[in-house]
């Protein structure tokens, strides 16, 4: 069995989490949608899913949080070694510029994403987010084609074809 | 002749020079008022003995402006310098009122000395004077330049403390009338947003009271419906726990629709449990929209409510203080500062206490919103996101006190002396409010309120400030 990749969603008011996971839900039969309400709670998550062997494909941030913020946990993370390929989405309100330029550079940043946030955009980002981790991991894309974007693994595609043969 | 010469008076050395003159066929000339006997860079090779009347040496300055140098009187002789060297005229020298003198030319004076022991000790006597007046004069002059460098130098000194001064005050005018048109602007806004906000909260209100009515009563769809207007978030790890007992159950059903019925309330989702599965799983799934179009429209009641407080502490911030003084309820300057820097407080651990029974306090609530605002940010600058931030409010000895503490770096102990006053900063960056004003007008403000402004390290680390307002302000 493939390997289950997750979709990962960090924010600290309740009503805009339920918002981001629900138009994210439209990839769920493929990528499962976990939520949690801070990075210490995020972390939890992420146990969980390495406990029963998936991985995380793309983690959208809140940025600013009650405790650790979003990008001090994006940075963190890249630290980690299982984590290094997950992209990284910040979504924010109101970040300044010190904190974009420290996502970036420390944190590894995919993609930024400025809230109000076009539900088509979000979703967009994270099927290409998840095509780029697929392709990053050199996973068979096979599995997850439904809602990958074909330019971001057609290499990788090819690859797997022609070892399958 | 045996008395000594220098006992002479300037007068009877001057008669006696005059009657030696007049014996080497020498006559005293008269000179009429405002004639100039030497003129300054031009060549001279004769002693010029005044015997009445004043004499003025005038020098030629840089810009061509004639300074005066010297006033000389009888006795004086001018003309020493230019008749020894053999250099130019150092100076003019004018006579101010008519003049006697007696004029000696190189060969007068050569003959005179050879030839006439009395006419030298004469000459010798009034050269000597006029060489220890001149050289008393210089010193006297000295003395008075160093006297007049230091008045000089003091003046400067308060000259510059003067425009330092009136920088500051220019800052702080500046740094007023921004947070003033930035009161303005949001003043503005909130007005602005207020109007949508209101229609936005009469139409959700109609459709949270009109929205059942479109469903049979009794039905599950009005069931759902109600349910949805009156549910509750659950939390991200309540959510996942239920998914986990939804899927255990029937794993039949996908991720995504346990997501949604996972949403609903156990005591609903107990209800509906025997059609979960199987065929009317279908019927299920579309009834379960008019659930979450309930709870989306309690989300946005709820979202709405929020934006009216937010509008409302917007306002009342950014109250245009027209210098009135009001009787106010400390506690709502509190929040309203806390709401309007929610976005930044967020990331501390917030620690507010403030008793029930605060006597109100006459004051401009603008300023004092001001004063909490500059502390609230400081104090966020200061702190590491997690840490603890304390507001606290009290009474007692006829003052009202708000404290501000924090677990921040604490104030540098070199700044401790001087952190009210302008241009101090422990800042770094140099952000919107880097330019260290902020406690120095919150200071002004405290005291022009009657009250006072202070601050200090905590033994445990970080800073305390404290505001304390009289309560009977005049």
């Amino acid at each position: 069995m493939s390997e289950k990749i997750h979709i990962l969603c960090v924010e600290d008011e309740p009503d805009v989490l339920d918002v981001i996971v629900r138009e994210l839900s439209v990839l769920e039969d493929v990528f499962p949608v976990e939520s949690a309400a801070s990075s210490d709670e995020a972390r939890e998550v992420l146990a969980d899913i390495e406990a029963e062997g998936g991985s995380v494909g793309v983690i959208f941030c809140d940025h600013i949080m009650p405790g650790e913020n979003g990008v001090e946990f994006l940075v963190s993370l890249r630290k980690t070694e299982q984590y290094r390929d997950t992209r990284k989405v910040l979504l924010t309100g109101q970040a300044g510029l010190d904190a974009t330029v420290k996502a970036v550079n420390e944190a590894g940043l995919a993609h930024y994403i400025a809230k109000p946030w076009d539900a088509d955009e979000l979703v967009l980002v994270a099927r290409e987010q998840l095509s780029r981790y697929v392709a990053a991991r050199k996973l068979n894309p096979l599995p997850y084609l439904k809602h990958l974007v074909m330019d971001l693994v057609g290499d990788t595609l090819r690859d797997s074809l022609k070892s399958d043969r | 002749m045996a008395e000594s010469l220098s006992t002479l008076s300037t007068h009877e050395a001057l008669t006696r020079l005059v009657a030696r003159a007049h014996a080497m066929g020498r006559e005293p000339e008269e000179i009429p008022e405002g004639e100039t006997l030497l003129r300054e860079g031009q060549s001279n090779d004769a002693l010029f003995i005044l015997l009445e009347g004043t004499a003025r040496m005038v020098k030629r300055g840089a810009d061509g402006g004639l300074i005066p140098v010297d006033l000389l009187g009888p006795g004086s002789i001018l003309g020493i310098l230019s008749f020894w060297t053999g250099r130019p005229t150092f100076s003019d020298s004018v006579a101010v009122n008519r003049l006697r003198i007696l004029r000696l030319d190189q060969r007068d004076f050569e003959r005179g000395v050879a030839d006439d022991p009395e006419f030298a000790r004469l000459t010798q006597q009034l050269l000597v004077a006029n060489l220890s007046d001149r050289y008393r004069r210089v010193v006297g002059l000295n003395l008075k330049v160093a006297g007049l460098t230091r008045d000089l130098e003091a003046e400067r000194n308060a000259l510059r403390e003067a425009v330092s001064d009136l920088k500051q005050t220019r800052n702080k005018l500046v740094h007023q009338e921004k947070l003033a048109t930035m009161g303005q602007l949001l003043a503005g806004i909130a007005h602005e947003i207020n109007n949508p906000s209101s229609a936005l909260m009469k139409n959700v209100e109609m459709l949270i009271q009109e929205m059942p009515d479109v469903f049979e009563p009794g039905s599950r769809k009005r069931y759902l419906l109600e349910e949805g207007l009156s549910a509750h978030y659950a939390t991200p790890s309540e959510t996942r726990q239920r998914m986990a007992e939804i899927q255990e159950k029937h794993p039949e059903i996908s991720r995504a629709q346990c997501r949604r019925l996972a949403r609903l309330p156990s005591a609903t989702l107990a209800r509906l449990s025997q059609d979960l599965g199987g065929t009317r799983a279908e019927e299920l799934a579309s009834d379960l929209r008019v659930f979450e179009i309930g709870s989306a429209l309690h989300s946005i009641q709820v979202a709405e409510e929020r934006i009216t407080r937010l509008v409302k502490s917007l306002k009342s911030y950014s109250r245009q203080d027209d210098g009135e003084v009001r009787s106010v309820r400390i506690e709502e300057c509190i929040r309203d500062t806390l709401t309007v820097l929610n976005h930044r407080l967020k990331q501390y651990d917030l620690e507010l206490d403030l008793p029930s029974n605060l006597p109100e306090v006459n004051c401009r609530p603008g300023e004092i919103n001001q004063i909490l605002t500059n502390l609230l940010t400081n104090a966020c600058e200061a702190t590491p996101p997690g840490k603890k931030i304390s507001i606290s409010a009290g009474a007692g000895e006829g003052m009202l006190w708000i404290q501000v503490w924090d677990e921040g770096h604490g104030i540098p102990e070199a700044l401790l002396d001087k952190i009210f006053e302008p241009n101090t900063t422990t800042k770094s960056g140099g952000g919107d409010y880097g330019l260290g004003l902020g406690l120095a007008i919150s200071r002004d403000i405290a005291v022009k309120h009657q009250g006072s402004l202070t601050a200090g390290n905590r033994v445990e680390g970080g800073a305390w400030f404290r505001v304390s307002l009289p309560l009977e302000a005049r």
